[in-house]
């Protein structure tokens, strides 16, 4: 499992650079993370880095949750399974899932990219949360993004079902959202950095990190299978 | 960039003004920040910049620099006896210290006899001498120490409220979802504590939880923290201050079980905020409920209206003016279909307005020159100009919305008696939590051991499901009562309107329906028929203006097709007209004498027979006899005997007081079923008669409607008014009937008890479970997983019991 927990991180890690940079990125910093009045004081720039501290903190929170929810949810499909006398059959399950999602990640042929742009529920949330006052808003405001339908996250919280149980799924997810962190923290100044067709060659490199994930699941999987 | 030390704004450097105050060197943004610096300090309230906390900036300096036009605020001005009192919105006040600064200013200045600053609201009533000072020093005074004084209007509080309930709701909504995150943890960790799970596993799940709890602790219970924090620096505890010790220390004591290897609970120190808040929003909904009927209420108000230059007559062009604009005196046009905007006395025109939303009334009301229109109901068919006789903020619309918003920040007398329990409950629960770690010290217990022991019982002791007790049935109560019809000014009359043993009724326009009747015609001429006199009454009567005229020529069933000449009035006596060529006398005993019409021997039984029972008897003769009376009375309300039985039976005593002679009163008592009559009393009769029956320990409800009755309403324990009612009834009661339906008497009274009985309970099964679990806590035999279920279960028991007020069913009323 080693494998999967480093691999869910460089998926988190690339998926930063390459994706949430460009979707959660504007929705923070267009508000108040870089809209500071010039010439801040290092006041406000410690301000600044808690506020993105505190944002990263609460969807780094929903992650493991979810992840911790499919965790649970994949160890009883598979009780189930193994009373059936198949063992581990989610491994497999959520591999396959996993690859597919990799391709349409990858831009092979086209999943669940529509999935971006069914949030406009929670971002009214968060537009309503955001306007508040004070940097701990920014803590719900991450809560609330990290439920945005992403095919990145949700590929990994599939992978966080099959990986066995509520411990495993919860940190399947956890070293994902830990993984986006380092671009999220450059919110703001990377995406100036690294053009759009860079991002877009790095998001592709995150998808190829989803693909190895669901063939090292549907390995596990069937290893553990044969191996009964 | 130097930061201004009055406003705190970032500024230029090179814009800079520097000062020398007192031997500190200050820098200030502008000459308006450091004149009022200078003035703050030369006032002696340095103590400002130390309380003060500001999030933002201050008020644009060139905002301040403009004249106050005064007239925009005169309008407004009210009065008080010999002051004046005014309304006003104080923008720019961000925190308790502008309050106080405000309010430290202002009570300063000569004249000012009397303010009050609203934090909630920003709104600021302020009593003042006239003669000493005038309104434009009062707003100059408040502008000159940095705050805009702008004409009040109830968008702004509803505004204030809306962002405190959305603010509420983001810290409830954080706390209740990363709650339910911990909970996952805590399970995971509680099935690892009861089945084995290696420690690396465990580690991780508590530290998660424990990163999860931070956001909950400092952001969710942030209000509560700043509370106990400013209540800590004047050794005051309440229940803020136990919730944050409460949850406070279980997080402390987890983040050391966690390293020592105990058992860790930040679950319980997260579900105690979680559920607070939970009490706290619901309390902020039932408050915003009684406000949202105030927004209603106020959003009945056009915001402008077309004014008529000159006088009624005018013909010039309407020119559309803000409402605030208007002024006494002013003449307004209303077209068919729009909304009244202020009180006043039709100038011009002819109308019907819909007036049911203020009076209760569901027909059309006549409105011609002369008629009083009322701001809030709706303009039916023609055109209409009104002279305005009361301005915005003044009109009987504002008055019932600035009575329901005054009483809405009182609180029911057994919550703040729970807040005085709390109060010696706090720190009592400290000293009880010290002497068992102490004790358990001495006894030779480990620190480890002593110390756990000790907070188990902090934990325990915090009684989160008394949060949740009065909030939820007060919120039930207010629900319950406005869904139908009775709208209650403010929490504490539930336990007023519990304890009620007696029951006053104000006769006219509260028992009787206000309006004289024509009720019945007794006919004495063989050759004519009742429909025949009315018909021919009815087309004299309709000539004259007199209430009395009215009744009977409403009592026609068609209008009147006789033709009337030569009519005339003679006041006090009757009127008199030719119909249909024969000469018509209607009026009393004295008139007919006058017109030499003799009134036979078994005319005169039948009268007195009527005279007898209250009521008023019109004589019509002509020729020279007698031919008809006609009986006119103010009618009972239909629902009045039912009503009185379901009071009585409530064992509760009902009088009848009025104004009236004996001989109606007692009529008018007897028919509504009630024994006890008073009458012939004047308004301060009426509360010197509520005084008596308090000092006998009876506690009294008062229902009326009239100026008459205001005093009474006033002194009254509770004092309900019916919705029709004049304003100054309205302001004087504690509730009111927005319908004229006499059933939600009985109906308030049930509830209140019902409301009151169940508030009783939670708090004493909130406290009871305290009662329980400390010296169990004390005695180190109670898990604190067992404590966090019991306290689940309190408060699941409160939310069930309070949902039991909804079930209450009374009889008719509907």
């Amino acid at each position: 499992m080693e494998a999967g927990y480093l691999l869910s991180f460089t998926t988190g890690l690339l998926g930063g650079f390459g994706h949430c940079i460009g979707m959660c990125g504007p929705v923070v910093s267009s508000y108040y993370l870089y809209s500071e009045p010039q010439g801040a004081s290092p006041r406000s720039t410690a301000r600044q880095i808690s506020s993105l501290i505190l944002f990263n903190a609460g969807r780094i929170s929903t992650y493991s949750f979810i992840g911790a929810l499919a965790g649970l949810t994949g160890s009883f499909v598979n009780t189930a399974g193994r009373l059936a006398g198949l063992q581990n059959i989610i491994s497999v399950i959520a591999g396959a899932f996993m690859i597919w999602m990799g391709l349409g990640i990858v831009g092979i042929f086209r999943t669940g990219s529509r999935l971006e742009q069914r949030g406009g529920l929670i971002l009214k949330g968060v537009g309503a949360v955001i306007e508040g006052e004070g940097m701990w808003r920014f803590y719900p405001v991450g809560l609330l993004l990290g439920l945005l339908p992403c095919g990145l996250s949700y590929s990994v919280f599939i992978g966080a079902a099959g990986s066995g149980g509520m411990l495993q799924g919860m940190v399947f997810s956890l070293l994902f959202g830990l993984g986006t962190v380092p671009a999220m923290l450059l919110v703001g100044s990377i995406s100036l950095v690294a053009g759009r067709k860079v991002r877009g060659l790095i998001y592709r490199a995150g998808g190829i990190a989803v693909i190895a994930l669901g063939i090292l699941f549907v390995i596990r999987g069937i290893r553990a299978i044969a191996a009964v | 960039m130097p930061r201004c030390d009055h406003c705190l704004r970032d500024f230029p450097p090179r814009e800079t003004v520097e000062e020398t105050i007192d031997g500190k060197p200050l820098v200030f943004c502008c000459h308006g920040c450091s004149g009022i610096y200078r003035l703050i300090h030369a006032e002696g309230l340095d103590t400002f910049y130390r309380k003060r906390k500001w999030d933002e900036t201050g008020i644009e300096i060139s905002a301040l620099g403009r004249d106050i036009d005064t007239g925009l605020f005169e309008g407004a001005v009210k009065m008080a006896g010999d002051r004046n009192e005014i309304d006003i919105y104080i923008d720019g006040i961000r925190c308790a210290s502008c309050v106080w600064l405000n309010e430290k200013i202002l009570s300063r200045t000569p004249g000012v006899a009397d303010i009050r600053v609203n934090y909630a609201t920003h709104r600021a009533r302020i009593h003042w001498d006239p003669a000493v000072i005038g309104l434009a020093g009062i707003l100059g005074r408040i502008q000159s120490i940095g705050y805009i004084p702008k004409p009040y209007s109830e968008s702004g509080q509803a505004l204030a409220r809306k962002a405190e309930a959305r603010d509420m709701l983001i810290r409830l909504g954080t706390a209740g979802f990363v709650s339910s995150q911990i909970m996952i943890y805590s399970i995971a960790l509680y099935a690892g504590y009861f089945q084995g799970i290696d420690s690396g596993t465990r580690l991780l799940f508590e530290l998660i939880a424990m990163l999860l709890t931070i956001p909950v602790l400092f952001y969710s219970g942030g209000p509560l923290i700043r509370s106990t924090l400013n209540g800590l620096g004047h050794l005051r505890f309440n229940m803020d201050s136990l919730i944050v010790i409460g949850s406070g220390s279980a997080f402390l004591y987890s983040v050391y079980a966690m390293f020592r290897g105990g058992e860790v609970y930040f679950d319980t120190a997260v579900m105690i905020i979680t559920l607070i808040l939970t009490g706290r929003y619901i309390e902020l909904q039932a408050k915003g409920r009684a406000s949202e009927t105030i927004t209603r209420l106020a959003a009945l108000t056009p915001r402008e209206v077309r004014l008529v230059p000159g006088t009624e007559a005018g013909k010039g062009e309407r020119k559309k003016v803000p409402v605030a604009d208007v002024r006494r005196g002013d003449f307004v046009e209303v077209i068919p279909g729009e909304r009244i905007p202020l009180d006043g006395i039709v100038a011009g025109g002819a109308s019907e307005a819909d007036e049911s939303i203020i009076t209760g009334e569901s027909r059309p009301v006549n409105k011609e020159k002369g008629s009083k229109v009322i701001g809030g109901s709706i303009n039916l068919y023609g055109t209409i100009v009104f002279e305005v006789t009361h301005a915005a903020g003044e009109t009987v619309l504002s008055g019932i919305i600035r009575a329901v918003e005054d009483a809405q920040a009182a609180r029911p007398k057994i919550q703040a008696i729970a807040d005085r329990v709390v109060g010696i409950f706090v720190p009592s629960i400290l000293v009880i939590a010290t002497a068992t770690i102490s004790g358990y010290l001495a006894a030779g217990s480990s620190v480890h051991h002593a110390v756990m022991t000790g907070i188990s019982v902090l934990v325990i002791a915090c009684p989160c499901s008394l949060g949740l007790a009065t909030p939820l049935a007060v919120l039930l109560f207010t629900t319950m009562a406005s869904s139908r019809g009775v709208l209650v000014k403010s929490g504490d009359v539930i336990e007023r309107t519990s304890q009620i043993t007696d029951v006053l009724f104000d006769k006219t326009g509260t028992l009787t329906r206000g309006k004289p009747l024509l009720r019945k015609t007794v006919v004495f001429d063989p050759s004519l028929d009742a429909g025949q006199v009315i018909g021919i009454a009815a087309a004299l009567e309709g000539l004259s203006e007199h209430s009395i005229a009215r009744a009977i020529a409403a009592g026609s069933p068609s209008s009147p097709t006789a033709s009337v000449c030569d009519f005339r009035a003679v006041p006090g006596r009757g009127i008199v007209g030719a119909v249909e060529g024969l000469g018509v006398h209607i009026g009393n005993r004295a008139f007919m004498a006058d017109s030499a019409i003799v009134v036979p021997q078994e005319a005169a039984r039948a009268i007195a027979d009527e005279e007898r029972s209250g009521d008023t008897v019109v004589y019509v003769g002509w020729n020279g006899s007698l031919r008809a009376i006609m009986v006119i009375s103010d009618i009972l309300r239909e629902e009045v005997p039912a009503v009185v039985r379901q009071v009585a039976r409530l064992g509760i005593g009902l009088t009848v007081i009025s104004g009236d002679n004996r001989r109606t009163t007692e009529a008018i008592a007897a028919a509504a079923g009630i024994r006890s009559a008073i009458w012939e009393s004047t308004p301060t009769m009426k509360r010197d008669h509520i005084a008596g029956l308090q000092h006998q320990n009876r506690r009294i409800m008062m229902v009326g409607d009239g100026i008459n009755d205001a005093p009474a309403l006033t002194l009254a324990d509770v004092g309900l008014a019916m919705g029709r009612g004049t304003d100054i009834a309205i302001e004087s009661a504690d509730a009111l009937l927005l319908r004229n339906d006499l059933h939600l008497v009985p109906f308030l009274l049930q509830l209140a008890r019902k409301t009151q009985s169940i508030i009783r309970q939670n708090i004493f099964w909130a406290f009871f479970y305290n009662l329980l679990a400390i010296p169990l806590a004390v005695a180190g035999i109670l898990h604190p997983i067992v404590a966090a279920a019991a306290m689940a279960a309190s408060s699941l028991f409160v939310v069930a019991n309070s949902l039991r007020i909804r079930s209450l069913r009374t009889e008719g009323g509907g």
